[in-house]
Order: structure tokens, then C-alpha cells, then sequence
């Protein structure tokens, strides 16, 4: 580091340059920023590790179990067995869930915009979705709702995500309602639960990534629903009674007039 | 007589499997989603053993072991946890845990753990029950003698 400084010995001007090393300095900077990496890193990989481990020991169990009942001779056992099986999907999506986000939230994006019908992304998402018989679901589009201009990979990510965390919020059941409109140069998609509700106090750290009240999740799945609705320039707002129920609203800007 | 065994876990993929498999095994399984539906049913019901999740929504498995030692001395208390940490398992064990767990395990395994803990358990009870035996046979024996004095 250098610095200039003038001054004036015995009447005349003299210029004073002056040198700091400071490699050392900087080493040091690079090192404490190498190790806040490296505890980033760590953190995360014991999340996921945690997160990772239940949908794990629960296919170890039913690979156990499911062995177990193929060498029963009682078809109700067989059938339990092809019960089992099915929910080896049911983990393999949350595993999948818990990769796809964390892959969501580090990778840098770059939003591609296509005339998408919500109706048949709406469809798509409850289509993957596992909805407990306790949810009632309604689904409000209105009639020859127009195409509107998303990035369809990334919307279907987050209202993904809002579906999941709806159900997750209605543990005794409720009613899942997704609404969508359109108003001048916006399109909004809103996912409202009649589930336990926001406290005040949480309201504020909701999209903080690794943000969780939940004993089971990282806490990624709202910061990938912000960060994926910003990089189309859109927002994502949030409306929550405690006891009542929670509506998520995202709302993308739409460049010019799809139809 | 068949054993009680109590499963405690938020998964309820991991709680409804764990306890199939217990069952299967010939023991009575009770699961419990939360700390304080596990609190509930072991202050209603003498469980042999406990399979307590570490990180419960409402409660730590650590808190939980703390309120179930002073209401459940004899039962076993096995931790099982996908957040295996040292921390954790030290702070586990001094709270009364009798084993430690980590996900995802082998179910051979995690059955031979669970029988071999409650072996050790009935030997305990025997070997109490015989020591009672013992004391009042050995008071019977001294009672006689002080009456043939007298």
C-alpha cells in the first residue's frame, strides 16, 4: 500500500512516499475468508447431511421390511410389501427436493421467459405433489385465462415449494386454494392454507436462507422461491394470521402482451 | 410377555417403518410424533425402551430424555439421530441416554441393539427381584431365630 504526502522541510517542498507491506495483511484476509467458507460449507453439508438421512433410514426400513414380507407366503403381506414400494418415490421426491434446492439457491440463473398456460403448470405441480385426502384443494383460474411469460422451470420450482409448505402447514388438514390473475403488466399466482399460521416475530426472517421452524427441512425452500421469482424480476409477498392460515402471492411482470 | 416399545420421531415415513419392523418382531409398538405426545403416553403406559429422534418440532430428544428420566427411571433410552454430532451424543449420554444411534442404520442391527439392551434389562429386574427374594428369606431366617431366643 502507498500514500503521497507533501511537505515542506526548511522552506522547500519535498514529496514524502511512504510504503505499508501489507501481504501478510492480505494473506490473512484470504485465509479468514477461506475459513468462512469452509464453516458455510460445513453447516450446509451437516443440514443436508440431517435432512438426507430421514428419507434414508426410511428406505432402509422398507428395503428390511419389504424383503421380509417377499418371503412371506400371506398375500396380505405381499401387498403390504407393494405398498412399501410405492413409498420409496414418496423419499426419492423429498431427496430430490432437498438436491434441486440447494442446487436452485447456489447456481447462478439466467431466466428464460416463455408463453406458459398457468392452468397447466398449476396441473403439473399438484400432479407431483403428494396431497393428504385431509387438504381439499380448489383451484381458481379464471376462464381462457391468458398465456403469460415466465420462466416455466423456475415457476414450477417455486409454486412447487408454496404447495409443499402448505400441505406442511395443515398437519390436521384444511383447504389449499391457488388463485392466479392478471393485471396490467403483472401476472400474480397466489397459494393460500388454512394451516397454524405465521408467528409475527418470524414474519421478517421467512426467505432468510436456512430459516426453519420445521424439525425436518434446511430451510432453503423459501429463499430458492425468492430468489427464483427475483431473477424474473417479480416478488413474492406474504400475508399470515396466526391460527388462521398463510397466503404466498408472487407476481412477475410481464414485458410485453402474450396471448 | 411381549415388550413395550415406545417410537418416538417427526418422520413419519422413518416412525411408521421403525415401528412395523419392531412389531414384526413380536414387540407392542406405541410411536409419538412430538415430545409431548412421547410425554403423554409414557406417563399413561411402562414402555421397556424408547427410540427418541433427536430433533423433534416441539422439543429437543436431549430436553425430552431430561423429562422422561424423572418420570420413566427404568426405561431404556435409545437416541437415534441423522445429526450425529459430538456435541450432541456427549450432552445425550449425560442426560440419561443408554445408547446412541445414527441414521440411516441397518435394521439387523438397530434389532439386535434393542433386544440386547432389553436382555439386559430383564436381567437387572431378575437379579432385583431375586435380591428382594434374598433380603426377606435372610429377615424370615433372623426373625425365626430371635423368636426361638425369646
Amino acid at each position: 500500500m502507498k500514500s503521497v504526502r507533501r511537505i515542506v522541510l526548511g522552506g522547500q517542498e519535498h514529496l514524502l512516499e511512504s510504503f505499508i507491506d501489507i501481504t501478510e495483511h492480505k494473506k490473512l484476509e484470504a485465509q479468514l475468508a477461506e475459513s468462512q467458507r469452509f464453516a458455510a460449507i460445513g453447516e450446509t453439508a451437516t443440514m443436508i447431511g440431517h435432512d438426507l438421512r430421514n428419507p434414508l433410514q426410511a428406505i432402509t426400513s422398507i428395503a428390511y421390511l419389504a424383503k421380509k414380507g417377499l418371503k412371506s407366503s400371506k398375500p396380505e403381506e405381499k401387498r403390504e410389501v407393494e405398498g412399501l414400494l410405492e413409498s420409496i418415490d414418496e423419499q426419492v421426491l423429498y431427496m430430490d427436493k432437498i438436491v434441486s434446492d440447494l442446487h436452485d439457491y447456489a447456481q447462478s440463473l439466467t431466466p428464460k421467459s416463455t408463453e406458459t398456460s398457468l392452468p397447466d403448470l398449476v396441473k403439473t405441480v399438484l400432479s407431483t405433489v403428494k396431497v393428504p385426502t385431509t387438504v381439499k384443494v380448489s383451484v381458481e383460474i379464471p376462464k381462457g385465462f391468458p398465456n403469460v411469460l415466465i420462466d416455466s422451470y423456475l415457476m414450477r420450482r417455486v409454486l412447487t415449494n408454496l404447495v409443499i409448505n402448505a400441505i406442511q402447514a395443515m398437519p390436521k388438514g384444511g383447504r389449499l386454494v391457488i388463485r392466479t390473475s392478471k393485471k396490467e403488466e403483472t401476472a400474480t399466482v397466489s397459494v393460500q392454507d388454512t394451516g397454524t399460521g405465521i408467528p409475527e416475530e418470524d414474519m421478517h426472517k421467512l426467505f432468510n436462507p436456512f430459516f426453519t421452524t420445521k424439525a425436518k427441512g434446511q430451510g432453503l425452500g423459501l429463499a430458492v422461491c425468492k430468489r427464483l421469482v427475483e431473477a424474473q424480476g417479480g416478488k413474492i409477498t406474504v400475508e399470515s394470521k396466526p391460527g388462521k392460515g398463510t397466503t404466498f402471492t408472487t407476481s412477475i411482470p410481464q414485458r410485453k402482451n402474450v396471448r | 410377555l411381549k415388550k413395550n416399545i415406545l417410537v418416538i420421531d417427526d418422520d413419519q415415513a422413518v416412525l411408521k417403518t421403525l415401528a412395523r419392523t419392531l412389531e414384526l418382531e413380536g414387540y407392542n409398538v406405541t410411536t409419538a410424533q412430538t415430545g409431548r405426545e412421547a410425554i403423554e403416553k409414557s406417563n399413561s403406559q411402562f414402555f421397556n425402551l424408547a427410540l427418541i429422534d433427536i430433533r423433534l418440532s416441539d422439543i429437543e430428544g436431549t430436553e425430552l430424555l431430561t423429562k422422561m428420566k424423572e418420570t420413566t427411571p427404568k426405561m431404556i433410552k435409545l437416541i437415534i439421530t441423522g445429526y450425529p454430532a459430538l456435541a450432541n451424543a456427549t450432552e445425550a449420554i449425560n442426560k440419561g441416554a443408554d445408547g446412541y444411534i445414527v441414521k440411516p442404520v441397518n435394521m439387523n442391527k438397530l434389532l439386535e441393539t434393542v433386544k440386547e439392551h432389553l436382555k439386559k434389562q430383564q436381567e437387572a429386574t431378575k437379579y432385583s427381584e431375586e435380591k428382594v427374594v434374598e433380603y426377606i428369606e435372610s429377615r424370615a431366617k433372623e426373625q425365626e431365630t430371635e423368636e426361638a431366643k425369646t
